[in-house]
């Protein structure tokens, strides 16, 4: 595996050359700051872009994709909060050898067409693609335990970054129409940061020749925005009923003290795979396997120093599910050789997964490039082999939970 | 071992049936760190009634006691097959589907020890009265969780509604009432019935030496005993007629969803691989993302996203499920019927489907955990690793199709509601 940073202009092209994958992976990360009253509009846009251009309608837009031999094509934002969002356009096609076409040179002509030459006249594709966008964030509110997820964000950091609904709000539609759209368009091609990640058996001059000059005036942003608590709160229990569900959802939402991204980023995910992440962790042991009081119970990082523990429960057991969770947090204090062991090696092995899998490339390659302080693997690697278990259950003692909510039937709470 | 070829994609994959009758697939490639054991039996929700080949009557068991066995294998004497694997940083998980329950690993590490274990865990169950019960609670959350899922409700109730006497019917994990008559007894039989290796696969992808595997495989299996029990499935009567043709169930949903089931009897005695995709080809075209129907749906508002569509199929019965959000549930059920009076079946549409099945058949064999799922449901629905589907794919004919198409019939259907009363 071969990595290369490529300034083109002041795009920048992370070209990873291997012969392992039958197919070529591009992702075009977009970076922008972030405004709450541009979530909505941003997505509409992207969605846009791919449902038809001024070449292709809707419908010779998919039959494009099948000739291309299936080319896949799908838009996805920004992984976690932070200060600047992150709109990214993914394609994967064949790799050459494995079609009877030019697979690559019509790839890139393909994706030239969908980013430089939209389809922003026809007021009926933009209806058609609010109507799409509108039944996911319907759908939304069907999957509980997202919304359970979204209600706790909600109460803890009520006006932050962390509160937005990523997938955008249906009040915003009505102001969104296709002049609007055009001129955020224009702003995002100008000013947006551009970073290409391609994966593949390439040719880098290709590349490089054909990106050229096709976007000059970006900024370059770096800063991620980082919560730091430096205050403990006092924990807040919120309960919202509804009696429609069979099972109530527990969301908990926990932060860390005076949280260091750079020296405990490492630390903070041995942690979380010690508390609650697979099946040797406290909770899943204790929570699941132990007491029989729910089929799963995990501890997933919402952004750097805070994370959620989530539970589907029997709500008439909120007490004790709560109390045995937080004997585990409690428990982190002192963990065993042997959980310790575990959490590294689980580490580990999904570091060095890391270059089998295109998406998984895709995914480390382009988050670095942003960090003020990027990391290879081996970097990570060495620091595993330097961290303590003291040092997790030192990392513990800096940790509290901010909020408590419950999600459907509870007779308990009194 | 036999070398078999995947013809035209230049893969390989090794096959030897053991003296015991465990069958061994091994796939191995240098272009992962990693290694996916999949350890399968052909035992899954639908086998709920059998006997022995010497025994007069069928024996009847509850629903949801293969998942049931399932959650119980995990655990061992010392301590539970999760806890073992993670030490190393391998990743465990098992499945159980309609006609199959599998036991998987991933890892980098610790591969003899590793594979030792995952045999010897699932060969050897460690099943008391106190385990069984505590696993319960555990089930019951898992069925609570699906009950909570209007997506997953859609299908379910869609899929009871449109089979009578089959068990494929009812879902896999049971219902609590289901799952609360089980014993450790019922257990024990089903496990000694359909976990005997003349029953199992053991099926490994990934960075593996062929000879090294095969000999530890062999060294495990040398040293136990086992009774290839012979058994019986009952075979169930399955009306053409559906069991209900409308439903609506009440759940707290932002919008209200339909699911317009059909089951078809198949009356054809073509290859199966090629039944399958006809069959889906039908839907495919004429209400995927691209039909003309659904486009005109959307237009007039009447559906809100492209359709979701799914697919079923048990002994000579397909179902198709064609899902949506709707705003109009009433009217979109009734147009969605409608369209089965002019169904459409273009050449074009059906060379360009052809191109995309070659395509994936390539897409799939990039990563050797896609190779390891598409070897286990090929093995699983069609008896073999369907190492010529790139001829079969190349003999699918336009002809033929439509010809395959004439012996349908799209009458029999059911349609389910979902919607919220307390929207009005």
């Amino acid at each position: 595996m071969n990595y290369k940073r490529i300034e083109i202009d002041k795009l920048v092209l992370h070209t990873i050359n291997t012969d392992i994958f039958k197919t070529i992976n591009i992702s075009i990360n977009f970076r922008r700051e972030f405004k709450r009253e541009e979530i909505t509009i941003i997505r509409i846009l992207f969605e846009l872009m791919l449902y038809s251009t001024k070449k292709y309608d809707y419908k010779s837009l998919i039959e494009k994709k099948e000739d291309l031999y299936n080319l896949h094509m799908n838009y996805s934002f920004g992984p976690e909060p932070s200060l600047y969002r992150q709109d990214i356009i993914n394609i994967k096609f064949l790799d050459p050898k494995y079609s009877d076409i030019n697979m690559e040179k019509d790839g890139i002509e393909f994706i030239k067409e969908i980013l430089f030459n939209p389809n922003f006249d026809n007021e009926e594709y933009l209806n058609e693609v609010k109507s799409i966008v509108e039944s996911d964030l319907l759908s939304f509110y069907n999957n509980k335990k997202k919304f359970a997820k979204q209600e706790l964000l909600n109460n803890m950091e009520s006006g932050n970054i962390l509160s937005y609904n990523f997938l955008g709000y249906l009040e915003d539609f009505n102001s969104i129409n296709l002049s609007n759209i055009k001129s955020l368009y224009k702003d995002i091609i100008e000013k947006d940061q551009i970073d290409i990640v391609v994966v593949g058996n390439i040719d880098n001059n290709f590349y490089e020749k054909e990106l050229k000059g096709l976007f000059i005036n970006n900024n370059r942003y770096s800063k991620l925005y980082i919560p730091n608590y430096s205050k403990r709160n006092e924990t807040k229990e919120i309960f919202i009923e509804d009696k429609s569900i069979s099972q109530s959802k527990l969301e908990i939402g926990l932060k860390i003290l005076n949280y260091d991204e750079k020296q405990e980023s490492v630390l903070f995910t041995l942690y979380r795979l010690i508390l609650g992440v697979g099946s040797s962790s406290k909770l899943f042991r204790e929570v699941r396997e132990k007491n029989s009081l729910a089929y799963y119970s995990n501890a997933k990082r919402e952004t750097d120093s805070i994370f959620i523990i989530e539970s589907g429960i029997d709500g008439n057991k909120y007490k004790q599910v709560l109390s045995i969770i937080k004997e585990q947090i409690n428990n982190m204090k002192v963990i065993t050789d042997e959980e310790f062991n575990a959490s590294k090696k689980l580490y580990i092995s999904l570091l060095k997964n890391t270059y089998y899998n295109p998406t998984d490339i895709i995914n480390y390659i382009y988050p670095n490039e942003l960090l003020n302080y990027p990391r290879d693997i081996e970097n990570i690697l060495n620091e595993l082999n330097i961290i303590k278990k003291e040092d997790i259950e030192l990392l513990s003692n800096r940790v509290f939970i901010d909020t408590v909510l419950l999600y459907g039937v509870n007779n308990e709470k009194n | 071992m036999k070398k078999i070829e995947f013809k035209k994609l230049n893969e390989f994959i090794y096959h030897e049936k053991l003296d015991n009758g465990l069958n061994v697939y091994l796939y191995p490639t240098s272009k992962t760190n990693t290694y996916h054991v999949s350890f399968f039996t052909k035992y899954g929700s639908i086998y709920n009634d059998f006997k022995y080949k010497y025994e007069l009557k069928y024996k009847n068991y509850p629903l949801g006691i293969a998942h049931f066995l399932e959650h119980k294998l995990f655990e061992s004497e010392k301590e539970s097959a999760m806890e073992y694997f993670s030490k190393s940083g391998t990743k465990s998980n098992a499945f159980t589907s309609y006609n199959v329950t599998n036991y998987l690993i991933e890892g980098q590490e610790e591969y003899n020890d590793n594979l030792n274990y995952l045999i010897d865990f699932v060969q050897k169950p460690h099943l008391t009265y106190e385990n069984v019960e505590k696993e319960k609670g555990i089930i019951e959350q898992e069925i609570y969780m699906y009950l909570d899922d209007p997506y997953y409700r859609l299908h379910e109730v869609n899929r009871f509604n449109l089979v009578n006497n089959h068990p494929i019917k009812y879902d896999i994990a049971g219902t609590v009432e289901d799952i609360k008559k089980i014993t450790k007894e019922m257990l024990e039989d089903c496990y000694y019935t359909f976990y005997s290796p003349n029953n199992m696969y053991l099926l490994i992808t990934g960075n593996i030496d062929v000879e090294d595997t095969i000999k530890i495989i062999k060294d495990n299996q040398n040293n136990k005993k086992f009774e290839n029990k012979e058994y019986e499935l009952k075979k169930y009567i399955e009306d053409e007629k559906v069991f209900k043709e409308y439903e609506t169930i009440n759940m707290n949903v932002s919008t209200p969803m339909i699911s317009y089931g059909i089951k078809s009897r198949l009356k054809t005695n073509l290859n199966k691989i090629k039944q399958s995709i006809y069959f889906q080809l039908i839907f495919l075209e004429n209400f995927d993302m691209i039909s003309d129907f659904y486009y005109a749906c959307l237009k007039n508002k009447k559906v809100l996203s492209p359709f979701g569509l799914m697919f079923t199929d048990f002994d000579d019965y397909y179902l198709a499920y064609i899902m949506a959000e709707t705003t109009v549930p009433e009217v979109l059920l009734t147009d969605i019927k409608d369209k089965f009076n002019s169904l459409k079946l273009s050449k074009e549409y059906f060379n360009r489907f052809k191109k995309k099945l070659i395509s994936n058949i390539i897409y799939y064999f990039e990563d050797h955990n896609d190779v390891n799922d598409y070897i286990l449901g090929s093995i699983i629905d069609y008896g073999y690793p369907c190492e010529d589907i790139i001829d079969i794919y190349n003999e699918l004919d336009y002809e033929e199709f439509v010809e395959f198409y004439n012996t349908l019939q799209f009458d029999n259907s059911s349609s389910l509601v979902i919607k919220n009363d307390r929207q009005k």
